[in-house]
């Protein structure tokens, strides 16, 4: 199983290669972790601790007074908040994939009039950054009633152009016509074609459509702040900031929620990473 | 038909905006109606919440009903907000404003003109304040709370250093030098407070920027309040006498915390915050607060912050909502929790944590004496707030020595005017 044993020798990297790569990819770990890091050590302090003690060492322990604070910042709501993330996320999540998939299912292999038009539509909206859209698209759903519901989040998450873009490479790359032309000569519709055959082809690849929309959609600040005025409904990049914009917040306690609701993403990255492995290499060994 | 529905929404705003009167009516006598009030107020631990003190007025009134939302972004974010749901119709009743926004937001046609109910409430509140939430004579709300600027100071090290405690301008400069003699710094310039922490100390100097006759705005920095700020700084700041940092930086709080700066011009809303920031700390008991030390000929002070609640346009039921508003408003104690320094007249009970910090003063007396001799000519333009990067640009060139502090009050001169032309203003040559 372990590839190294199995390697011929002439294929093996020299040691230097070795060296190097490992360097590079220690340099890269302590990098990326560095932060998580001094945001654990961070929310455990006080804010005096904070401006006088060393960043990357722990000084007094304040967790459960940061804790405290937290709770009676967010007025009891802070779990609350992670929970409205997690829900937003997931649902725009499974109905962006979807939508996306068979978006860029539809524009790789049927042919229709203004295709061209299209595509280079979509590739405009990957331009378009999303804070540009925020106030029309709240102006656009007051007049159909749906500000202040958990729809004027969930809805506008879902479009993606860039999930499209990548359902389109996706489908080019990995759904071979001789196959669609072999289900339709065994009399597969179309409809069923696409769910029983196409998606389970694509299924690494909306593993990683589906994670991109769901960061894309519990990092999306602007929106939220527009659409949404009730406690209940706020997702927690929300509630966080609303301690963060007054002239002294607690910034323990702020870090400690930041800390808090990342781990609901941490665990979901873990779990779908190995999906999220072969989503990138698709296509990139075809015979 | 989104788009046909969102479109029936804007002509149904513009059509009912003008009439505000006469959709009172739209409550049927034994119906409740609901207020809503859209705020920024920290609501944090240990503060009376918003939602208690409005549960209270509720009860009492269950025929008008109201519903506060606290808005979690900056102050400039829900200007956005408050523009859009004003042109979709759905705007809150009442909502916090900044006082520097309030014209702006008034030239815009955001606000609705209350003048006439507010008759039997400004009386309740300071005048300066009022004075605030007045553009071209209408009024379009009420102040809820106010930034004059005071002195902080640690008594103890000001004791042990042989210092006085500074009640005029220049005062505090030989208070400042002696200081730093001895190491330490008792005062702070802080470029990132350029545009209301300086032009406060200019109204407290006696200037007024900012004028409007016959319709037409005039802007003139050239007086001799603003010359006096700006030779008092220029001298601290070329004797390296007062230190240099921003207020929102690590490098003040650290001066504060080891007790290198011991003493500050800042608003008054900051005393809660400066004793936040040295809790825990030796300086716990040791500061304490003092009017600001005279720039002029009388004992005045300038605004740095504050903000009233104002009426939004297309508000279907003024009248009540500016009943409540006055109400809420003069709920001085539960006010003061969230750390405000409350407009409204009547005596402010300093809370204990604060009173322990500044070794048993009754802090909220001075400040409401500061809040008495505010200035009552400095006023803000429209697009106000676009002065500040320029002002504080000038302020960071300021502190670093590369420029002269005069410079950033002609900055604020040149983008005001550009701020008032470019919103289509008239501007007296």
């Amino acid at each position: 199983m372990a590839p190294t044993t199995q390697t011929p020798p002439s294929l093996r990297p020299s040691p230097a290669t070795l060296a190097i790569t490992r360097i590079v990819l220690i340099a890269a770990a302590v990098l990326f972790l560095a932060p998580v890091y001094w945001l654990i050590v961070s929310s455990t302090k006080s804010n005096p601790d904070l401006i006088s003690s060393n960043g990357l060492l722990f000084a007094g322990n304040n967790i459960v007074e940061n804790y405290t604070a937290l709770m009676s910042w967010t007025q009891g709501n802070f779990w609350r908040w992670v929970g409205n993330s997690m829900l937003y996320s997931t649902v725009a999540g499974v109905l962006g994939t979807l939508v996306s998939v068979s978006a860029g299912y539809a524009l790789a292999k049927f042919r229709m009039p203004g295709k061209a038009g299209i595509q280079l539509a979509i590739l405009g909206g990957l331009l378009m950054p999303i804070a540009l859209l925020t106030v029309p698209l709240y102006i656009f759903f007051n007049g159909l009633g749906l500000t202040n519901t958990i729809w004027a989040v969930i809805i506008p998450s879902c479009v993606s152009p860039f999930g499209v873009f990548l359902g389109r490479m996706f489908v080019d790359a990995g759904v071979p016509d001789e196959l669609l032309e072999a289900s339709r000569l065994d009399g597969s519709g179309e409809v069923r074609t696409f769910f029983t055959l196409v998606l389970r082809l694509l299924a690494p690849a909306m593993v990683t459509i589906f994670l991109f929309i769901f960061v894309a959609t519990w990092n999306n600040f602007l929106l939220p702040l527009m659409m949404l005025n009730s406690a209940e409904l706020k997702p927690v990049t929300l509630g966080l900031y609303g301690m963060m914009s007054y002239f002294s917040p607690q910034y323990g306690a702020v870090l400690q929620g930041a800390l808090l609701s990342v781990i609901p993403l941490v665990v979901l990255f873990f779990v779908l990473q190995r999906y999220w492995q072969s989503g990138l290499t698709a296509g990139a060994v075809k015979g | 038909m989104g788009i046909a529905a969102a479109a029936t929404m804007l002509f149904g705003v513009t059509a009912c905006s003008t009439g505000p009167a006469t959709s009172g009516e739209e409550a049927g006598p034994n119906e409740s109606i609901t207020i809503d009030y859209l705020h920024r107020l920290p609501d944090g631990e240990g503060m009376t919440k918003v939602a208690d003190i409005i549960a209270e007025w509720n009860t009492a009134h269950p025929d008008v009903q109201v519903t506060a939302t606290k808005f979690d972004g900056k102050a400039a974010e829900m200007l956005t907000k408050l523009k859009a749901d004003v042109k979709a119709g759905s705007v809150s009743c009442l909502a916090q404003l900044g006082y520097s926004e309030v014209p702006t937001m008034y030239t815009e046609g955001m606000l609705e003109n209350v003048t006439d109910l507010a008759q039997g409430y400004v009386d309740n509140f300071s005048a300066g304040a009022v004075a605030l939430m007045t553009v071209n004579g209408e009024t379009v709300g009420l102040p809820q709370d106010t930034g004059p600027l005071v002195y902080y100071y640690n008594a103890a090290e000001f004791e042990r250093l042989g210092l006085t405690v500074p009640t005029t301008a220049d005062e505090l400069a030989a208070a400042t030098t002696a200081a730093a003699a001895a190491g330490k710094y008792a005062v702070a310039f802080q470029p990132d407070e350029a545009q209301y922490w300086l032009s406060g100390q200019t109204a407290a100097a006696g200037a007024a920027w900012f004028t409007a006759e016959d319709g037409k705005w005039s802007v003139d920095v050239s007086d001799a309040g603003t010359a006096k700020v700006a030779s008092f700084w220029q001298g601290l700041i070329d004797t390296k006498s007062t230190l240099v940092a921003n207020r929102w930086g690590d490098e003040f709080k650290q001066a504060l915390v080891d007790q290198t700066l011991i003493g500050t011009i800042g608003a008054a809303w900051e005393a809660p915050l400066l004793a936040g920031d040295m809790a825990g700390s030796a300086n716990e008991g040791q500061w304490a607060v003092v009017e600001l030390p005279t720039f002029g000929a009388t004992q005045m002070t300038g605004p740095d912050g504050g903000s009233g609640v104002a009426v939004m346009k297309g508000c279907a039921h003024p009248a009540e909502a500016m009943d409540f508003n006055n109400w809420f408003n003069t709920q001085i104690d539960p006010l003061v929790s969230q750390g405000l320094v409350v407009a409204a007249k009547g005596a402010m009970t300093t809370p204990d944590s604060i009173k322990s910090f500044y070794g048993g003063q009754d802090v909220f007396s001075v400040l409401a004496a500061a809040n008495e001799s505010l200035s009552p000519d400095f006023i803000y333009i429209p697009g106000f707030p676009a002065v500040n990067g320029d002002m504080v640009k000038a302020a960071d060139a300021a502190g670093q020595g590369t420029a002269p502090v005069m410079d950033i009050f002609t900055a604020a001169q040149t983008s005001a005017i550009a701020a008032l032309t470019s919103a289509g203003l008239p501007v007296a040559k």
